[in-house]
């Protein structure tokens, strides 16, 4: 809606470009959340993407000096913790993996989740049983518990963090794109596919997943804040990032010993969880008010 | 030129008949969308006698539904009435409180609406509901709201009224809703019912048993009626009066069969000749060019301008007034002799 | 099997479809979940007709009649429950798999929805060529025949080449069911299930997609089984008329008969219903009641209950559809001799010239 198509760069005449960009502010205007939720998103992913560049310093590299320095001492902006590494450093470092177990784990579960919830609901019968039934086991386990359950079993890591969190998220992806084609495979385009000669696996990859994509999507964004304090909460407890890693969870982890009297170790990155978070529950809230049909004009 | 075309309220001079009942004058009704404004009611003028069936017929968007609610005064936001005026027995309805406009809504004018299941309370029984209203506005008890109640109910041709008013919503067919409705929207004795679309959903022969004892049951109470339709034979059925909109604005306005025998106005002739009739069979449909304007659109002169088959520049310039072409005829066209001869040969 | 079809499963020339005792029952839901509902909906409940080449059947009767039921059976989208179904000398009454995708190349709906019938992501042009990929009406990678084809069909339907990059939204009610359309034809099929397709449009476009058919028809000699509750859309576009009343057949035969002298008590009142004359017209043809539930219907003749003719047999026994004229089928006990008429037929339609 706010991008220009692809081909108008050549004959881009300011009329053009004014209409885009009062498109641009009715957009903001009418969509608060999204842009409020983006912004916040952005900042993170841009602290992470340019990390190599802008951190002042290597997240791991300690300076016995510097230890505990506070916020705005010399060299350090945002202070040093215990072992005298960079907290600013650390924090844009950490950006990454806090992102990565944002997005990962609800990418391969959206992927997962988007064709067992098709397959079980455009299907129905025994394979709806057999998925749907299999996913109420899982989703009647108290998430937190079950991803530092599985956390255990494989081991500490990122890779291993994102699979447990993938297996805590599958459930709900599932559920989320059946309840979505179950309504849709009542439209009458479903039927016109079937009428056309389409086989079901046609039907399915064409006019169901493109269909349930963007509520499915919408709910995953969702989902995406509680994922960073879920992984934050795991790495806290020890079972997530390995040290000497930087990862926000194991920061705060780290600052709770001298929480008492050098409270910015542990807070900044806290902070830092809110920020990513909320970011992306107003970014969810907003996907979500957008792709509602009822909202449309 | 100009002063031979007067906006002139059909069917009445400027003073109010004594058998007035309702008189709105250049009723304008604006939606503030994200598109620009809406001009669903674009200038209305009509006005309704005591215990007259009039007509409103039009296609989706013609700004109908939006008149009948707009003398309801239940326009909802982005909706506005922006100008005009609706004098209801004497009284400027534009001008009331909200109070004392509910008060006025259900006892002197009812209406009633396409979707009857989503105007009754699902988990309220029959009776009570029909009876509520009745012990609302005249303080009439249960009992004998009841008995009211059945006593209607049989004029609408129900088989057990008393199992109805047992019942609940959801036990009931349609046409029995929309039957229940009407019960209730009768039940006070208003002076006015305004049917939106009321039989659109049901079946043939249902909606025409319930336009049948509408029409008795009206005759009963002295109520008049104003009954929006995109159905011809709606009209045919039910009105003796009928007006034609289209784009906002009132085009035709005249007695009912004078409408189908010797329609004056383009869009009027547009419309009769696309509609199968089972009293023309044989004839070939011919179809208006085109599609209606948005309602965003600004158009000076006359809205059928750009589909119109007979138009010529002076359409485009001027808005063609309501004007008496026969007596008791109305019609905006400035050619509106042309519009039967030229165009249905 | 292939004895239960009149034509005795021989090839019959032009014979484009054959429907024979159809029947499509449902378990009956709602009620108390707890107690097995042994209630079913006699949705279609007996059924039999046939279509020839290049003809129109209309099947018209009131919500709830099984008129869709009956056009969805045909199409196969469901299985009937018995009865038989012959689409160009084929039984497909229970065919699956490759046999049913090869009976949507000779047969094709259009819905009523304009909207819901589109798939909001797929654009025109995507969407009318879906059936000739699913299908692989052309090689492989042919992008230009399907292009060209798809323009081809645009054309047909009124529409052009432009139309094709289009979203659904951004088109007409009226131009979404060309499209429709287009995509129903797309696969040149012997006969078109149109199943209420103008019912959901504004009456000039109505007028113009009613007439598009009627262009079609003429063009390419397809049969349609049109399917309306608008008596008069059925009297514009058909050559013959089946009536339905809860789930049976009423009155099938040609249109002029059906229309000018109708035998069926039924088929007098829907049609009294559809031309009255003003607000104080003859009330002896209006009906009163609904139309009876499907579930458990009332045993004998359907219409029993709400007829203005009925008597005691019409409640206690079935009357059976017998020929009255050429081609123009009855069922009811009036003319069977079992019942007096009491009152004369009261509306004929005024035979214009």
């Amino acid at each position: 809606m706010v991008s220009l198509s692809p081909n108008s760069t050549s004959d881009r005449s300011p009329s053009r470009v004014m209409l885009a960009l009062s498109n641009g502010r009715r957009f903001a205007k009418t969509h608060k959340s999204i842009v409020v939720g983006a912004i916040m998103v952005g900042f993170v992913v841009a602290m992470a993407a340019l990390a190599p560049v802008l951190s002042p310093y290597s997240p791991t590299r300690i300076h016995p000096l510097d230890r505990l320095a506070g916020v705005g001492s010399p060299g350090y902006l945002l202070g040093a913790d215990q072992q005298g590494r960079d907290i600013l450093s650390r924090l844009m470092w950490g950006a990454r993996s806090s992102l990565a177990i944002a997005v990962l784990p609800l990418t391969i579960a959206g992927i997962l989740g988007l064709v067992l919830g098709s397959v079980a609901g455009y299907i129905g019968k025994l394979p709806e049983t057999l998925i749907m039934r299999s996913m109420d086991v899982v989703f009647g386990l108290p998430p937190i518990l079950l991803a530092i359950a599985v956390a255990a079993t494989l081991g500490p890591g990122l890779v291993n963090l994102v699979i447990s969190l993938s297996i805590v998220l599958l459930p709900p992806m599932t559920r989320v794109t059946f309840q979505v084609v179950t309504t849709l495979k009542e439209q009458p385009f479903v039927d016109a596919a079937k009428v056309s000669g389409a086989t079901t696996p046609q039907i399915i990859f064409d006019q169901i997943i493109p269909n349930s994509l963007a509520p499915v999507i919408a709910y995953g964004a969702s989902l995406a804040g509680s994922m960073v304090v879920f992984g934050a909460g795991i790495s806290f407890i020890g079972l997530g990032i390995q040290p000497p890693q930087a990862d926000w969870g194991r920061m705060i982890n780290d600052g709770r010993e001298v929480l008492d009297l050098h409270p910015h170790v542990s807070t900044l990155p806290g902070l830092a969880i809110f920020i990513l978070a909320a970011g992306f529950n107003f970014l969810g809230d907003g996907l979500r008010d957008l792709l509602d049909p009822r909202m449309r004009m | 030129m100009q002063q031979h075309f007067r906006t002139i309220d059909p069917g009445a001079g400027k003073v109010p008949q004594p058998d007035e009942l309702l008189r709105v004058e250049d009723l304008r009704t604006h939606f503030h969308t994200r598109h620009g404004i809406a001009k669903s009611v674009d200038g209305v003028d009509f006005h309704l006698s005591k215990g007259e069936h009039l007509g409103l017929i039009g296609e989706s968007g013609s700004g109908k539904s939006v008149t009948a609610l707009s003398v309801m005064r239940l326009v909802r936001e982005p909706g506005r009435i922006v100008g005009g005026s609706i004098h209801f027995e004497g009284q400027d309805l534009l001008g009331l409180d909200a109070q004392s406009m509910r008060r006025l809504r259900g006892s002197r004018i009812s209406m009633i609406f396409q979707d009857p299941l989503n105007h009754l309370d699902p988990v309220m029984k029959i009776g009570d509901w029909i009876s509520e209203t009745l012990t609302l506005h005249k303080g009439v008890g249960r009992k004998a709201a009841y008995v009211e109640a059945a006593r209607i109910l049989k004029v609408l041709k129900v088989a057990s009224p008393e199992d109805v008013l047992r019942a609940y919503p959801f036990q009931l067919s349609g046409g029995m809703c929309q039957r229940v409705l009407i019960a209730t929207a009768i039940i006070t004795g208003p002076a006015l019912l305004i049917a939106d679309e009321a039989t659109s959903a049901l079946d043939v022969t249902v909606q025409a048993s319930i336009l049948r004892n509408l029409d008795e049951l009206t005759d009963i109470f002295g109520t008049a009626v104003l009954l929006t339709t995109h159905n011809m034979l709606v009209v045919r059925q039910a009105c003796t009066r009928v007006m034609v909109m289209y784009g906002g604005r009132i085009v035709e306005s005249c007695d009912t069969d004078v409408l189908f025998r010797n329609p004056m106005h383009p869009y009027t002739v547009g419309l009769l000749d696309s509609v199968p009739a089972l009293e023309r069979i044989g004839e070939p449909l011919r179809p208006m060019a085109g599609e209606p304007p948005l309602p965003t659109e600004d158009i000076v002169g006359c809205k059928f301008y750009g589909r119109c088959p007979i138009r010529r520049p002076v359409c485009q310039e001027m808005r063609p007034p309501l004007a008496e072409v026969e007596s008791g005829h109305w019609s905006a066209c400035f050619f509106p002799e042309e519009s039967r001869s030229k165009i249905s040969s | 099997m292939e004895r239960l079809f009149l034509s005795g499963g021989i090839k019959i020339k032009n014979l484009i479809l054959e429907v024979v005792n159809l029947k499509k029952h449902f378990p009956a839901r709602g009620g108390n979940p707890l107690v097995r509902s042994e209630r079913t909906v006699k949705a279609v409940d007996g059924v039999s007709f046939d279509i020839r080449e290049g003809e129109v059947v209309a099947v018209v009767g009131e919500s709830g009649c099984g008129k869709s039921t009956l056009g969805r059976l045909v199409i196969r989208l469901i299985e009937p429950s018995s009865g038989g179904i012959r689409l160009s000398n084929e039984d497909v009454t229970h065919v699956q798999g490759e046999e049913l995708r090869s009976l949507r190349l000779k047969a094709q709906i259009v819905f009523q929805d304009p909207f819901g019938s589109l798939n909001p992501r797929m654009t025109v042009g995507a969407s009318i060529a879906y059936p000739l990929q699913v299908n692989r009406l052309f090689k492989r990678g042919d992008k230009e025949g399907v292009e060209q084809r798809v323009k081809e069909l645009l054309e047909r339907v009124g529409l052009n080449a432009a139309h094709a990059k289009r979203l659904p939204h951004e088109l007409s009610g009226g131009q979404r069911q060309r499209v429709g359309i287009a995509r129903a034809i797309a696969v040149n099929p012997k006969l078109l299930v149109l199943d209420e397709p103008v019912a959901a449009l504004d009456l000039s476009a109505q007028a113009r997609v009613l007439n598009l058919f009627k262009e079609l028809q003429r063009n390419t000699g397809m049969a349609y089984l049109f399917i309306t509750h608008d008596l008069s859309v059925a009297e514009y576009i058909a050559d013959r008329i089946l009536v339905m009343y809860a789930g049976k057949v009423m009155e099938l035969g040609p249109r002029g008969g059906v229309f000018k002298t109708p035998w069926h008590p039924y088929t007098e009142a829907l049609l009294a219903a559809a031309i009255l004359e003003g607000p104080s017209s003859s009330d002896a043809t209006i009906l009163d009641g609904d139309p009876p539930s499907t579930i458990d219907p009332p045993p004998g003749c359907r219409f029993n209950t709400r007829c203005p003719h009925a008597g005691p047999i019409c409640a206690a026994e079935e009357p059976a559809l017998v020929e009255v004229q050429d081609g123009h089928m009855v069922a009811c006990h009036l003319l069977t001799g079992k019942l007096q008429r009491r009152i004369p037929a009261s509306t004929r339609i005024p035979v214009s010239a």
